[in-house]
């Protein structure tokens, strides 16, 4: 269901280095034409840059403002790009003298995402089809209204949001399907037709010296994706997975925010939230040929279901004060509470054909419950000339419980535990920023980053079958150290450039049981980001960006001789160009080029598993704005290019486009 | 490939350089210096004005900005130059004020993000990146995910009211849950495996799948 519901149109304006984005008081229309020609995998242009190949028309841009009688007044923005089902459009209407007296506001905005059909494949496996066949596009849209004005004395702000996706997307997981009795990457993909309902409601009411708002906040949603995987080869096999869920969660909130003087400000907040999810699901497992398949380890359940219950407690607490002349400080708590519960079952057809028939069922209760307290505290210092110091430290304490229990379709497979989980986070940061002279800005930052997760076996009876425990690792430990900082300099009033450096190092570490050393793992990253900007006139900008990302991690699988993992790298460049010319009041240039690179390819053709980014990525767009009397005219002209790593993927295209745009003053 | 984009600079510099030859140029004497946001043409000739000033009009806002994150950005003595609390993002505000308000004569960074890209260019990159949420093409904007007036700029910290992964929730409902057997790491934050800004890696991964695991 594609419903386009047109009740306003608004246009958003250009996304144009030159014109900031003003509200426009002139009425003016910009219907618009283009044609995008693409060689090789137009597929994988399609999911880069959001856009079908071919012809498209549209209106680009329509805005207006119009008093309705003598208070009213209505702003209309639009855009509708039809064979994208690209729309924005936006109605606002309010009391112009006094806006809280009446608002309202109503919109639509949607957007197709395309897909590429190969997703979740490498060359190197056995079979060389990657095509899914399939046209994975998907339609997400969303309308909303949204009203507010007094009533008995409380200001009052009701919203409708109806969210709705439709269509297919790419999936790039590990497939359920075997080939050769190994797990491999199989292409997979998921048919949606989700739709979510939200309705919130508050009411604000002024105090001396603050306010008291009190809000509902209804989320339903109606979710039926179904998965679907390709056939490798003869020898492989493929899962169908499809779910039927519903979910409902509500949220009420109150919250006081109180200035006891200037220098202290108060907010405390209490919200309350309930969720209720029911899956049903079916998995059903096929061969090349489409018949059904089962036994063993193949997956063929009908009519699992989940239910799931949710409430969380939270409240926060956020105090601001000026302790000293210039000195702020903020401290904050939060503390929850929150609890699940689930009960599951998985109806399993065991036959070699499957006949429909559940021949056994297994059950999972699980109770997840705990609470956290978290807190932060910060200073920033302002009676510096030039210098604004500032401190962060955050920390946070979890400790929740998991109970489960598992009966299986044998009795000796039963299984029940009880887990707890204490999770402890910390924070500290520390910066400043400067201005040493006015040409020249500094900033910098250090921080600390731990996490750990910290897993007890409390009780559990293991099944007789088996010797592990706790499904659990014993404990999870992330230890990060980071770097930023940024230089500007406007050594003239025309050339301004900038260097953005930011480095982070994360130790990853895991004790899988307790008494047993822990494996380790890293990464590691450094970002340089340089700006380059020259605005000689106020007509004329000419602005580079030039990054550098550097970053690899190495895990516990670069040890092992046979896994052949090596550390991962994420490396990529870009260079970022955006160039405006006013030449004349007729007459503008302005051109976007962006280019980034990336070489991280290792060739592990032996083993179909080459890791790393490989590619490069370029666009190019030319406008040239033609201002004649009260029209402008728009051509553009704009080319780019993607080419991968030929092992690691097929996805190679061309592209060239044009395009006329035709402003009207209305 | 890099003679390629270096043959478009060369002719993009003999264009610029006719047309700089063309055109009488204006003096900059006595402009003060300003970030290059502040430069468009609907912005010319305005000052700053400072906060007091914007809070007689936006009182609450102003008020509740100094809870915000963004409060400490504000540094003494360059009052007049690079502006303080709402101009260093919204800009000189003085041609706003004269004109009682007039929302063509101030920046608002709900339709234009080039103001967060200012301080934030490492973010732009990203976007332009071939997995990135689509900011740059006009289908959402930064404040969709922040609030650049509120504590929490980010939305995920130990104190946040939301939750840490409510941003994500808004338009990715079926991520939500409750789940029966919920992924773990989804209990500290989608961010601990996807990159919410860009990524050259498909869906967004900071990672490609594998060692994004295999990191623990």
């Amino acid at each position: 269901m594609k419903k386009i519901f047109l009740l306003s149109i608004s246009f958003i304006a250009l996304q144009n280095s030159f014109t900031y984005a003003f509200d426009p008081k002139e009425a003016f229309v910009t219907p618009r034409t283009s044609y995008f020609y693409t060689e090789k995998d137009s597929r994988q242009f399609q999911e880069f840059r959001g856009v079908k190949r071919g012809f498209e028309a549209g209106i680009d841009q329509l805005e207006f403002s119009k008093m309705l009688g003598k208070t009213l007044e209505l702003d209309f923005s639009g855009h509708a790009l039809f064979r994208n089902n690209d729309y924005n459009i936006l109605i606002d209407l309010k009391n112009s003298s006094d806006p809280s007296k009446f608002k309202l506001k109503t919109g639509f905005l949607s957007f197709n995402r395309y897909y590429d059909p190969t997703g979740g494949m490498y060359a190197n496996a056995t079979t060389p089809s990657y095509d899914l066949t399939e046209k994975l596009t998907l339609f997400d849209g969303q309308y909303f209204i949204e009203a507010e004005f007094p009533l008995f004395g409380l200001q009052t702000t009701t919203k409708g949001t109806w969210h709705h996706k439709e269509g297919k997307i790419s999936e790039l997981t590990w497939g359920f399907g075997t080939q050769a009795a190994n797990r491999k990457y199989a292409p997979s993909f998921s048919e949606i037709d989700q739709n979510v309902y939200e309705a919130e409601l508050s009411f604000k009411k002024e105090i001396t010296n603050g306010d008291l708002t009190l809000g509902q906040h209804f989320i339903y949603m109606d979710d039926k994706p179904v998965r679907r995987e390709f056939d490798k080869n003869t020898a492989s096999e493929s899962v169908v997975q499809s779910i039927n869920g519903d979910s409902f969660n509500y949220a009420a909130h109150i919250s006081l925010f109180k200035a006891l003087s200037e220098k202290t400000l108060t907010t405390l907040s209490y919200t309350v939230g309930f969720g209720d999810t029911t899956e049903k699901e079916n998995l059903e497992t096929f061969n090349s040929t489409g018949g059904r398949v089962g036994g063993g380890t193949r997956k063929n359940y009908f009519g699992a279901l989940a239910d799931n219950d949710t409430q969380k407690h939270i409240l926060n607490a956020h105090l601001y004060r000026e302790p000293f002349n210039n000195l702020s400080m903020n401290l904050r708590l939060n503390t929850f509470y929150k609890e699940r519960y689930s009960d599951s079952t998985y109806p399993r057809d065991t036959s070699a054909t499957p006949d429909l028939i559940i021949d056994e069922t297994a059950t999972n209760n699980t109770e997840h419950s705990g609470y956290g307290v978290g807190e932060h505290l910060s200073f920033h210092y302002k009676g510096l000339n030039r210098w604004t110091p500032y401190l962060k430290l955050e920390s946070e304490q979890n400790f929740l419980r998991l109970d489960e229990d598992t009966i299986s379709v044998t009795a000796s497979d039963n299984f029940s535990r009880v887990t707890d989980q204490e999770v402890f986070k910390s924070l500290g940061a520390i910066g400043f920023y400067s201005y040493p002279w006015n040409w020249f800005k500094l900033s910098a930052e250090y921080s600390l980053n731990q996490d750990r997760d910290d897993y007890k076996d409390i009780s559990e009876t293991a099944s007789s079958s088996g010797t592990e425990k706790s499904g659990f690792v014993d404990d999870i430990t992330r230890f990060s150290n980071a770097v930023k900082t940024n230089v500007s300099l406007a050594l003239t009033p025309w050339l301004q450039t900038g260097l953005r450096y930011q480095w982070k190092r994360t130790r990853f570490a895991m004790t899988p049981q307790s008494g047993l050393s822990s494996t380790k793992g890293y990464s590691n990253a450094h970002q340089y980001t340089a700006l380059f900007s020259i605005l000689p006139q106020s007509e004329f900008s000419l602005v580079q960006l030039f990054s550098l990302n550097d970053s690899d991690t190495r895990t516990q699988a670069s040890t092992v001789s046979t896994a052949r993992l090596p550390r991962h790298q994420g490396d990529y460049k870009s260079l970022i160009t955006s160039f405006d010319y006013h030449w004349s009041s007729a007459l503008n240039f302005s051109l976007q080029h962006d280019f980034s690179w990336s070489n991280n390819f290792d060739d592990f053709s032996a083993t179909g598993l080459p890791l790393g980014v490989d590619d490069k990525y370029e666009n190019f767009l030319l406008d040239v704005s033609w201002k004649l009397k009260s029209m402008t005219l728009t051509p553009s002209y704009g080319f780019g290019f993607y080419r991968t790593e030929n092992k690691a993927h097929v996805d190679d295209y061309d592209y060239h486009s044009a395009m006329i745009k035709l402003t009207c003053s209305l | 490939m890099l003679t390629s984009f270096l043959h478009i600079y060369i002719r993009i510099g003999f264009i610029f350089l006719f047309l700089i030859s063309c055109q009488s140029k204006q003096t900059q004497q006595g402009q003060k210096v300003l970030p290059p946001a502040f430069h468009a043409q609907e912005l010319k000739g305005a000052t700053y004005v400072g906060m007091s000033t914007c809070a007689t009009c936006h009182d609450k806002q102003a008020q509740h900005f100094k809870m915000a994150l963004h409060a400490r950005l504000e540094v003494s003595g360059v009052e007049n130059t690079h502006g303080t609390s709402c101009e260093m993002c919204h800009g000189p505000g003085s041609l706003h004020v004269d004109g009682g308000g007039d929302k063509q004569k101030i920046l608002n960074l709900k339709k234009d993000n080039q103001s967060c890209f200012n301080c934030h260019t490492d973010k732009k990159v990203e976007f332009k990146l071939k997995n990135h949420h689509p900011v740059l093409e006009g289908k959402m904007s930064c404040t969709d995910c922040h609030n650049p007036h509120g504590p929490d700029a980010k939305p995920w910290s130990a104190v946040s009211e939301s939750g840490m992964n409510e941003a994500c929730f808004k338009c990715h409902a079926e991520k939500r849950g409750p789940f029966a057997f919920e992924h773990e790491a989804i209990s500290s934050s989608c961010v601990m495996c996807h990159n919410p800004h860009g990524s050259i890696h498909a869906k967004m991964l900071v990672q490609n799948d594998f060692d994004d695991h295999l990191r623990y």
